[in-house]
């Protein structure tokens, strides 16, 4: 992308620009409420929170790829490959839940490393750095899987996200609402998360200094 | 700014990403004699031809340091109304044929005209207009529909004289793209709008124009490659063009051409479109199963994107 171009979008982008999301968020709600008056009901909220709860979470770490300048494609082939891996390690059993578990975040971890470290290291485009990991990694797990749905997980780990806390509550949109909450004070409040935008607003300038 | 290299000679930071598409088909013509086949060349060109379309459309789009991911959905759009509208009717193709590159052209007209107006990021922009046209085609029909016409089926399928005739319609789009693309004032102006888009304002040139031109040239190229599509399936298939915007991507990133803009040719992505269909071809006789094929296919694009190394940081 030309960097000129999104330089000058990014100065245009006035105070009600960059609130706009919520705006839009305000006027969807409110067509919502108008069209069900499920909308007004805290069970039906919780209910939509928990559903968005995955792209939500990955939106959390993609920020901050998007911050920095860069883009990440890989994303949803990850949330395939370790789905499948959890689901299959953990076999229906309850002792193997701790090692599908590690198992997933560092298969995760693993992929996110390669694509940073290349990323950093090299001038290869994101965009298609990410693209090609995303391809390789659909195909890893269609050959794991046999391009059919596979593995169970064990027994508790559907119910304890599903559970709601005072029946209302579920603990899936709490670990969402949890990390949402690590991801701002990263964003916020550390070094890290100026830096982040920093080098995303101007790398060369930054790095000199 | 256009980077400019000696022409003629071999430059490895511009041409060391042609040693991929060049090794992968000697090794493969050396190492499987069902390659070597005529027959399966001429498969392989035909194969490659909806692809070879679509990139050179976006070969434009990228020069000029957009993207355009609308162009799969465009691509099944365009082989699910075609195919609706036909019915295999052969008296109707020269109408439909024209139908489609407008509704094409409009697409790419909108995508152009709301980059402009609002100034959004091509990616987010073309992303929109992608689950747009996927909503389009699904509240459509969600199943095959209708029936290409046998002109179509014959450019997409025949040959004369063992030349695809898919083969020479790709040909003469290079041609004309490579033409307008590489000799004209519009592509010397798409090359600097491109490469530094200020600079190429403070010369003088109408980079919003040039922006709306590489939209429509995309759209048209995506209403042909699905025609080409819908003559090779014969049937409307909604899901025909689904992820094809990502292989053209990467065959026109494979040929060389850098995602920030400033540089690109039709040849090159057509060297990618052309690695990408031997490699798809050659584990196809050696067995390969399609997942396998996947995993390689990544591995492939992130080594040519290592090999690619642009030389001014992005």
């Amino acid at each position: 992308m030309s960097v000129a171009a999104t330089q000058a979008t990014r100065l245009q982008l006035s105070h009600f620009g960059r609130y706009a999301i919520f705006f839009v968020l305000a006027v969807i709600y409110v067509a919502g409420l108008a069209v069900s008056p499920a909308f007004a009901e805290p069970n039906y909220i919780l209910n939509i929170l928990r559903q968005i709860t995955p792209v939500g979470i990955a939106a959390v770490g993609v920020t901050f790829v998007m911050i920095l300048g860069g883009i990440d494609l890989s994303v949803g082939a990850v949330i395939s490959l370790t789905s499948v891996l959890t689901a299959t390690v953990m076999a229906g059993d309850v002792a193997n839940l701790a090692p599908a578990i590690l198992l997933a975040c560092a298969v995760g971890l693993c992929i996110g490393l390669i694509n940073g470290i290349i990323v950093a290291f090299s001038r290869a485009s994101p965009f298609i750095l990410t693209l090609g990991m995303g391809v390789a990694v659909v195909g890893l797990t269609q050959m794991l899987t046999g391009g059919t749905a596979k593995g169970i997980v064990s027994p508790g780990f559907r119910e304890f996200f599903n559970f709601r806390v005072g029946g209302l509550l579920p603990n899936l949109a709490i670990a969402f609402l949890l990390l949402v909450a690590i991801g701002l004070f990263i964003e916020k409040a550390t070094i890290f998360g100026r830096q982040l935008f920093l080098v995303g607003t101007n790398r060369d300038e930054v790095s000199r200094k | 700014m256009a980077v400019k290299t000696v022409p003629g000679r071999f430059a490895f930071d511009r041409d060391g990403i042609l040693i991929l598409p060049a090794a992968t088909l000697i090794i493969a013509a050396l190492a499987l004699p069902a390659f070597r086949d005529p027959a399966n060349l001429a498969n392989v060109v035909r194969q490659a031809g909806v692809l070879g379309i679509l990139a050179i459309g976006q070969t434009f789009v990228i020069s000029a340091g957009m993207l355009d991911l609308s162009i799969g959905a465009i691509t099944g759009l365009v082989v699910v109304l075609s195919s609706a509208l036909l019915n295999g009717d052969a008296a109707l193709t020269l109408p439909v044929v024209a139908l489609m590159v407008a509704v094409g052209a409009a697409i790419g007209m909108l995508n152009g005209a709301l980059l402009n107006t609002l100034r959004l990021h091509p990616l987010i922009l073309t992303f929109g207009m992608l689950s747009v046209l996927q909503g389009a085609i699904f509240s459509f029909t969600d199943k095959s529909v209708g029936r290409t016409s046998a002109p179509l089926a014959m450019l997409a399928n025949g040959d004369i004289a063992g030349v695809p005739w898919s083969a020479l319609l790709l040909l003469v789009l290079a041609i004309g793209g490579h033409l307008l693309l590489a000799h004209t004032r519009f592509g010397y102006h798409l090359m600097a709008a491109g490469g530094n888009p200020e600079s190429a304002r403070r010369a003088g040139i109408n980079i919003e124009r040039i922006r709306f031109a590489v939209f429509v040239i995309s759209g048209v190229t995506a209403a042909l490659a699905g025609l080409l599509l819908a003559g090779r399936l014969g049937t409307g298939y909604p899901l025909a063009g689904n992820g094809l915007e990502l292989d053209a991507i990467v065959a026109v990133v494979l040929g060389g051409t850098l995602l920030s803009g400033g540089r690109g040719s039709i040849w090159r992505s057509l060297a990618g479109v052309l690695m990408l269909a031997v490699l798809s071809n050659t584990l196809n006789l050696m067995n390969v199963s399609a997942f396998v094929q996947m995993f390689v296919k990544g591995l492939v694009v992130i080594g040519a994107i290592l090999l690619n190394q642009p030389r001014r940081a992005t």
